[in-house]
């Protein structure tokens, strides 16, 4: 083989280009961490890891709905819970007025069935973030609407929400409940099993007010019969409340679980193996030191030094 | 004394080869000469025929023509490739998905979330979290600044990569203009070259060297063929249109643009024509067919998908978005989420940018706190759309961007073992016709030593005739 003028340091030149790439390569691999930076370094793994980015945004957005549904599951359980501890008093007052009392003595409980009956109202109208906790999907509307009689007390309750509940994404293809109604087959405060809470108030005030031994009466006979298929409502609204939490619980932990075992797929594909990228460093640096030694050496002699 | 005198002639012409040889030494285009010398005709005496020294025939130049020629072939591919792949690295740079996982998003608090994919991925969480919250007008913003963002992703996209293209247009033309610059120099240097072989003075070695370099510069823009008659005049075809007859420079190349049913990637775009016919040249390789088929295949193709993609989500969100309600109950059945059509011109409607609460999420009259509208637009995100082949939005954008990067993959490996091929065949003619310094030095020694010892013979031809002379005192 015939070795010209040009052609060492052409060969050099080539070879010093080439490790020079393979250096910045590896040197960028190194400070970055990453395997791949562009699309072209390697497009399938690219490709996997955008469709896993996605699938581990999804999952923290479903982490995010999970946090926002709590916050309202919370709420109400708080809210439905207070309602329960004005129940115990209703049901309490309801026990006390008997017989053996007399007509006045009964007569006092009226007042404060009075302010239970406000305090429900005011329960009711629950507010969460600018939202009302309990008209449904017509959220912005105030759900409870009284009507107070020339006493200034209230005399009856409208409710302007509606039965519905909207449905958020806690996974794929599964979402829970997020809202509350007031009333409906789920209603916190009225349902069809004949829990109606705020009327069962008002009808013992009413029954407090006039305190006829028949409305003594009824008191005993209707109205626990009444309270207790309210009871029966607050204990379904807290086991659906639990059950929703849970789920929820249950919900974020597989999310989280998911996102996490996401995490070494996505750096399988797009993170560098740093010891192997340093070790494959250092063998190039020495092939650079090496190419750049011998090049030198060759390239000052010739026979030009050895004539005279 | 006449043979001393013509060796020594002889013995410096050869020392000013090797000096013209070691003066181009550097010079990669250079091919190395040689003298080429005869014995002197000899004289006929009574003893028989007797020599009279050398003389210089001529010069003559080490070359392997048919490596000449595969070279310029092979230039033609590298100058494919190079073009191809420099033109593909600038748009992967412009399409900006890129994977950065040290830069945390401070929106989505991920890392590596910066390109088109992670901005559509955000879009459709922002539509989650309206979902969440339809009331919020918090939630509703930021559905609206997602979609903007989006909407200036899609477009700046778009519009980085359709001006690629426009810049690829002015690339072509100025590749055209370098190779008319080349067409001119090789038609001139060839009739210098018929010029000066014709006088039967053998062959112009350098001009032949400046040519063949020239066809080599050339064979980076276009190719091209060549043929030489029996008079040594050239011809130079490009796509089998000449350019250059029996030397001459007939015609040139310019630009221009496809008037006879277009198609949608050719559309506005310009390829190479003759200058004097306006006949279209198909050429197939070169730096000319590189830039070209970057610009109508890979480039259009990706941009192409964008579009689909942008417009697809345009039209799949606004005819959700029409049949819903907005925060006070109403119900535009015109009022779009996007405008515009592709992801040239995708915007977010400026009446909601406005006022959120005009982003119509519920589904119902009057209930405001209904999310269907704002959740069916988030599980768009996994919904299959039959106009993009049954594949969701993000499926379909990172199918074409990995094939996007497998092409781009495709020319480097190309491109590697091009520059091997060409590297070895550079290789080789630097073997035949490269200048070796030592072999120079050592035929200069040669050439001395030859000089000095006809030097020698004049002074002992001298030095007999003084002492033939002296014998008649």
């Amino acid at each position: 083989m015939r070795i010209t003028a040009n052609s060492f340091p052409i060969d050099l030149r080539q070879q010093l280009a080439k490790l020079m790439d393979k250096q910045s390569t590896l040197q960028s691999r190194a400070t970055t961490g990453q395997r791949i930076e562009n699309v072209s370094d390697d497009p399938r793994a690219m490709h996997k890891v955008l469709g896993l980015q996605q699938e581990q945004l999804q999952l923290y957005q479903y982490q995010k709905n999970v946090t926002n549904v709590r916050e309202n599951v919370d709420i109400a359980y708080s809210a439905i819970s207070s309602m329960k501890k004005v129940f115990d008093r209703a049901s309490e007052i309801a026990t006390l007025a008997d017989s053996a009392k007399s007509p006045d003595t009964i007569r006092v409980y009226k007042h404060e069935v009075d302010q239970l009956i406000e305090s429900v109202v005011q329960i009711g109208n629950t507010k969460h973030r600018n939202v009302y906790l309990f008209g449904g999907t017509k959220s912005l509307t105030k759900p409870f609407a009284e009507t107070r009689g020339s006493d200034n007390k209230i005399v009856s309750v409208a409710y302007n929400g509606n039965e519905k509940s909207i449905e958020i994404d806690v996974a794929e293809n599964s979402t829970v409940n997020a809202s509350f109604s007031g009333q409906g087959v789920n209603g916190v405060l009225k349902n069809n099993k004949g829990a109606d809470f705020i009327k069962h108030l008002i009808d013992l005030r009413n029954l407090l007010a006039s305190a006829t031994s028949e409305d003594v009466e009824k008191i005993k006979t209707v109205i626990s019969k009444d309270l207790q298929a309210d009871e029966n409502n607050f204990i379904e609204q807290f086991s659906i409340i639990g059950a929703t939490q849970t789920r929820l619980d249950t919900s974020e932990a597989i999310a989280k679980d998911r996102a996490f075992s996401l995490e070494p797929l996505i750096s399988k594909e797009a993170d560098v193996d740093l010891a192997e990228t340093l070790v494959r460093l250092n063998e190039i640096q020495n092939a650079y030191t090496a190419a750049l030694q011998t090049g030198g050496t060759l390239l000052s002699t010739s026979l030009l030094d050895y004539l005279r | 004394m006449e043979m001393a005198r013509n060796s020594l002639a002889v013995s410096r012409t050869a020392a000013e080869v090797t000096g013209h040889n070691l003066a181009n030494a550097s010079d990669p285009s250079y091919a190395r000469q040689r003298i080429r010398t005869a014995a002197a005709p000899s004289l006929l005496t009574p003893q028989g025929p007797q020599g009279t020294g050398s003389f210089v025939k001529g010069f003559e130049q080490i070359r392997d023509t048919t490596l000449d020629k595969y070279l310029v072939s092979e230039k033609y591919l590298t100058g494919y490739y190079n073009s191809k792949l420099t033109t593909l690295t600038q748009a992967q740079a412009r399409l900006g998905q890129v994977l950065d996982r040290q830069t945390v998003d401070p929106k989505s608090g991920q890392a590596g979330q910066t390109g088109l994919a992670e901005r559509l991925t955000d879009f459709f969480n922002t539509f989650q979290s309206l979902a969440a919250a339809p009331t919020s007008n918090t939630e509703r913003r930021l559905s609206i600044v997602s979609a903007q963002e989006l909407a200036d992703r899609f477009q700046r996209a778009n519009e980085r990569l359709t001006s690629l293209r426009t810049d690829i247009n002015s690339e072509v033309t100025n590749a055209t203009k370098e190779a008319n610059r080349l067409l001119e120099s090789i038609s001139v240097i060839s009739q210098r070259i018929g010029a000066s072989e014709s006088d039967e003075t053998g062959s112009a070695n350098e001009l032949r060297d400046q040519r063949q370099a020239w066809f080599e510069e050339l064979a980076e823009f276009t190719n091209f063929n060549t043929t030489e008659d029996t008079e040594g005049k050239m011809t130079l075809t490009i796509s089998g249109h000449i350019m250059i007859k029996e030397d001459g420079l007939i015609d040139q190349l310019t630009t221009t643009q496809i008037t006879n049913n277009p198609t949608a990637a050719q559309t506005g775009m310009t390829y190479v024509s003759s200058k004097s016919t306006g006949e279209l040249l198909n050429v197939s390789s070169g730096k000319t067919k590189g830039l070209i088929d970057a610009r109508d295949d890979t480039i259009y193709t990706i941009l192409n998908e964008i579009n689909k993609v942008a417009e697809n989500l345009i039209t799949e969100v606004n005819n959700l978005h029409v049949t819903g309600y907005d925060l006070a109950g109403n119900n535009e059945n015109t009022l779009k989420f996007f405008t515009g059509t592709n992801a040239s011109d995708i915007g977010v409607n400026q009446t909601l940018i406005a006022n959120p609460q005009r982003v119509q999420a519920s589904a119902y009259a009057n209930e405001p706190g209904d999310n269907t509208i704002a959740k069916k637009i988030a599980n768009l995100a996994s919904k299959t759309i039959t106009n993009l082949g049954s594949l969701t939005f993000n499926e379909r954008y990172s199918n074409a961007v990995a094939q996007f990067g497998q092409a781009i993959s495709n020319i480097e490996t190309h491109l590697e073992a091009q520059e091997s091929v060409e590297r070895l065949l550079l290789k080789q003619r630097d073997m035949i016709s490269g200048v070796s310094i030592d072999e120079e030095v050592s035929n200069l020694m040669i050439y001395q030593r030859a000089f000095q010892a006809s030097s020698r013979l004049i002074t002992t031809v001298d030095s007999l005739l003084a002492d033939l002379l002296n014998m008649q005192r």
